[in-house]
Formats: structure tokens, C-alpha cells, sequence
């Protein structure tokens, strides 16, 4: 259970990274699709080709000792099929799609589809752990676990940046980062955010002194109104 | 791009909270035009129990759980407001958006607050919390302590006294727009970024950070209160989050520095446009999404 529970630190952490990349795929496509290009790999590499198959496992092992313990435990496992899916069609259309086609609607639209992806997988993990990981403690006994676990020695990379590193490079810079950026979707900077700052220079000069007269008034009045 | 909501509350906050802090005001009037505020939030999050369960000996505390869910995950949350007022329910709300996005519960410290109780009251009453919690058999690796703006910079003075009184230290720390130095250097974004702010001002930092540890000046430099001046070697996973057009978005970057420098893992999400504590606004989308964030960071460190 430790295993699985590690493999969702890791997810978590790249899905992270993939949000806040996708948010800036269609204004820096030569930084963002590099990281996500990396993302998508270690998603069907691990997660979807490790990680699901041993939770598919326990699934059986759960079913077996207990049918009629979790009604949901057939989506979970739909869920796993239709995730790695669409993670096969996001890398490949993110491999397929141009510099010049990303920074116009086809990005916006590739960047639509990785943050639903994000919003799916966080809700399955979610599932998995609100229904299904405190009950299968205890149903499961030790030969179910100690048959889980044959083979299963590979552990989730994204839990050292170094071992990262040797698979996923631009992905594993990118986490070690510092400070990362997190934009709105199409975020443009320049001329228009200098006139937004010079409107609301203007309006918050504005209020200042209608508060400031307001206050005056206040002053002004209040030996009448006693 | 920025959505419309956030446009609007920025605005909202620019024509009123910004202008409130400007202003020559009583703590008392202050406390009451930000508890105004307060009627945009129900008293309990919807699909949550808010219990009193455990109470502290010199503070409130409340516990924060989904109905019908079981978990061991705790977040230990310290709300903000300057030390000297706050938003209860929306910090509640708040909380309650997080705990369901990590499958967690939360404990959240209403801390004594200045100028009827100057630090280190609300710093001692935060770290009894955590022990608190230690004492009820909450395994540490299984805590994750927040803090949202001052709550923030109360959330590392609470780490870095821990580890100097040598008990088990959390999983890790969730730093929203943190307060971490108060005694308000005037450079870097703290000038850059003063009229964009759509929230804070300086123009009363002094009397307001005077008020919080007393009168005593000499106090705004420990690292207790400006945890920026601490060491933070043997601290916990750190994640901050702050508003590119924050005044207080040093405090963050500062502290991230210290951090990694004394071999912390410590990051840092700089969210474009946003205001100040706009992880509290649950119409925002880019609120949600921050807290999917700090969520997916509870997930990694408590797996």
C-alpha cells in the first residue's frame, strides 16, 4: 500500500508541473511543450503502465475476498483504460502540433484537453482514496500483499529528481526549479496589462479621495449630528 | 488571461479593503468593516461538520471534517488578517475547498490577536495546537501546516520553533501570500509592486506591526515573528504561493532563498495578476485552481 501511496506523490507532483505548463502553452510553446512532451511520457512510461496495472491487481484481490465490498471499483478500473487513452492522444498531438500552430487556437484547445486530463486524474486519485485505499487494508491479508508485491520493485521516479533526471530530463529541470510561474490561459503581458495598470492607478486615486471626502463630510457634520 | 472574476473582486478590493487599510481607523472599526466581509460566507461550509471537539486553553479552535469521510490527513491551518483581525468563515470555507480537494481534515487556530494580546501570545497559542495534536496521537508525517498572508508568516515562526525545541516536525507547509517580514524593508516589490497591490498598503504597516509585538520594535526582527530572519536548516517541505502583483511577494521569494540555501526543499508559485489571498475567493477560478495546487502538495508530502 506504501507503494501505491508513493506512486501518487509522484502523480501529484507532476500534475502540478502539468498545470501550471499548460497554462503557458499557447505564450511559450518552446518552453512549455518540452516539460510537457517529458510529462506525458512519464505518465504512460509509470503511471499508466506500472502504477494502474498494480492497483488493477489489487482490484481482483479486493473483489475476490469481498464482491460486494466497493460498487465503484469497475470505473476505477475504466478509469485507468480511458485515462491512458487520452494521455496517448495528448502526447501525440502535442508531438504532432507546430511552434506556429500552438500559439494559436489549436494550443489553446491542446492546453484545454491537458488541464481536463489534470482535473480527471486528480478525481480519480481522489476515488481511490476516499473509497477505496482505507478499506482495502482491511480486507486484504498478508499472502494478498506478499503476492502484490512479486515483481513489484519498481519504484516511481518522480521521487528523486536525480533518477528523474535520467529519464525525463526537462521535466526533472523544471522541478527543481525554485520558482515557477502560473499564468491564466493565454496570458498576454505587455501593452495591454501597462494600460490595465495605468486604469487602475487612475481608479485607485479616485476612490482615494472619495474616501477622503467622505471622511471629511464625516468630520465635518458630526458635531450636528450629536 | 485573467478572468473576469478576479478582475472584479480585484477592483471591488482596490475601491474598498485597500482604501480601508489607508485610512486612519480604530482596529475596532477596522476589524468590523473587514467582518462585513464575513456575510459573502455561510457559517459552515456545505457538506462539512464544524466541531469544538478539543479546546485549546487560551483560543479558539475548530476542526473542519467532510461528512461522511474518513481520513488521517490533518491540516493545521493559521488564518490571517494582520494579527489583528479575521475572516473565520472564509477561512473556513477556504479550508473546507482544500481538505476536499486532498482528502483531509482540518484543525484551523484562531490565535489570540494583537493589540489585546501581543506576540508571543498567538505564536504560543499556535504552537500548543500542534502539540495539541501530536498529544491526541496525530502522527506527524501525517500533518501539513497552512497559513494564509500573516497566518502565513505565523505558520514559520510555529515550524522554526519546533525544531528549536526539538519536536517531531510536520510533513510539510503550505505558505499562501505570506507576512514574513515585518519590519517592512521598503525595496523590491514592496515599492514595485505598491500601487499595483490591489489589496495591501503600507501606508499603516507601521502602527499595525507596532501593535503586534507591543510597542517593542526590537521584537520585529526575531525570527518568530519575521521568520525570514530565522535559519531554516532541518525545516519541512516548504510550498509558497504568491501574486505576481503582491507587495508582500518577497517575503515569499526571500524566504525561499534562505530556505534552499540551508538545504530545505522549498518552492515557490508566482500566480500572474493575482491580489493578495485570492486562494480565499471561492467565486475565482484561478482560486481553485491554487488550491488544486496545494492540494496535489498535502498528496505528495502525506501520501
Amino acid at each position: 500500500m506504501r507503494l501505491l501511496r508513493d506512486d501518487h506523490a509522484g502523480l501529484s507532483r507532476v500534475m502540478r508541473e502539468v498545470d501550471a505548463q499548460q497554462s503557458m502553452l499557447q505564450t511559450s510553446p518552446e518552453t512549455a511543450r518540452p516539460v510537457l512532451a517529458d510529462a506525458m511520457r512519464y505518465l504512460l512510461v509509470y503511471q499508466h503502465s506500472v502504477h494502474h496495472p498494480r492497483e488493477d491487481r489489487l482490484f481482483a484481490r479486493i473483489r475476490a475476498r469481498e464482491p460486494g465490498l466497493y460498487r465503484n471499483m469497475d470505473r476505477l478500473v475504466r478509469e485507468h483504460r480511458s485515462g491512458q487513452q487520452r494521455a496517448e492522444v495528448l502526447a501525440g498531438e502535442l508531438a504532432r502540433t507546430t511552434m506556429a500552430q500552438l500559439r494559436g487556437k489549436a494550443g489553446l484547445r491542446l492546453a484545454r484537453q491537458l488541464q481536463q486530463y489534470v482535473v480527471h486524474t486528480r478525481e480519480h486519485m481522489k476515488r481511490e482514496e476516499a473509497v477505496f485505499y482505507t478499506g482495502s487494508e482491511r480486507v486484504l491479508r498478508a499472502s494478498d500483499w506478499a503476492a502484490l508485491m512479486e515483481g513489484a520493485s519498481q519504484r516511481d521516479p518522480a521521487l528523486d529528481l536525480n533518477r528523474l533526471a535520467t529519464r525525463y530530463p526537462r521535466l526533472a529541470a523544471r522541478l527543481a526549479e525554485a520558482e515557477r510561474s502560473v499564468t491564466g490561459r493565454g496570458e498576454s503581458l505587455g501593452r495591454r496589462n501597462a494600460v490595465r495598470q495605468k486604469t487602475e492607478h487612475l481608479i485607485e486615486a479616485c476612490a482615494a479621495l472619495v474616501h477622503r471626502t467622505l471622511d471629511l463630510a464625516r468630520r465635518v457634520t458630526q458635531p450636528f449630528r450629536r | 488571461m485573467v478572468s473576469w472574476q478576479i478582475t472584479t473582486a480585484s477592483l471591488f478590493s482596490r475601491l474598498t479593503v485597500k482604501q480601508l487599510l489607508q485610512r486612519d481607523v480604530s482596529v475596532q472599526k477596522l476589524r468590523g468593516q473587514i467582518g462585513a466581509i464575513e456575510r459573502l460566507f455561510p457559517d459552515h461550509p456545505p457538506g462539512f461538520e464544524v466541531a469544538h471537539d478539543h479546546p485549546l486553553p487560551n483560543c479558539d479552535a475548530d476542526w473542519l471534517r467532510a461528512r461522511g469521510r474518513r481520513t488521517d490527513r490533518v491540516v493545521l491551518h493559521f488564518p490571517g488578517g494582520a494579527y489583528v483581525a479575521r475572516l473565520p468563515n472564509m477561512e473556513r470555507a477556504m479550508l473546507a475547498r482544500l481538505c476536499t480537494a486532498a482528502t483531509a481534515r482540518a484543525r484551523i487556530v484562531f490565535y489570540r490577536l494583537a493589540p489585546e494580546h501581543p506576540f508571543p501570545a498567538g505564536h504560543e497559542d499556535s504552537v500548543g495546537a500542534y502539540e495539541q495534536l501530536l498529544e491526541l496521537g496525530v502522527a506527524p508525517h501525517r500533518i501539513v501546516v497552512s497559513g494564509i498572508s500573516a497566518g502565513g508568516g505565523m505558520a514559520l515562526g510555529v515550524l522554526l520553533a519546533l525544531r528549536d525545541r526539538g519536536l517531531p516536525l510536520p510533513a510539510g507547509a503550505i505558505l499562501m501570500s505570506p507576512l514574513t517580514d515585518l519590519t517592512d524593508p521598503h525595496d523590491g516589490s514592496r515599492v514595485t509592486n505598491a500601487v499595483r497591490d490591489p489589496v495591501l498598503s503600507h501606508k499603516r504597516g507601521v502602527e499595525m506591526r507596532a501593535m503586534y509585538v507591543g510597542g517593542e520594535t526590537e521584537k520585529m526582527t526575531h525570527p518568530y515573528v519575521s521568520p525570514v530572519y530565522g535559519d531554516f536548516a532541518g525545516l519541512p517541505p516548504l510550498f509558497f504561493q504568491a501574486g505576481s502583483t503582491e507587495i508582500l511577494l518577497d517575503d515569499s521569494r526571500r524566504c525561499v532563498e534562505r530556505a534552499r540555501a540551508a538545504g530545505v526543499a522549498a518552492e515557490l508559485e508566482v500566480w500572474k495578476e493575482m491580489p493578495h489571498g485570492w486562494q480565499g475567493l471561492p467565486f475565482v477560478p484561478e482560486s481553485g485552481r491554487a488550491i488544486d495546487h496545494c492540494a496535489d502538495f498535502i498528496r505528495e508530502r502525506c501520501p
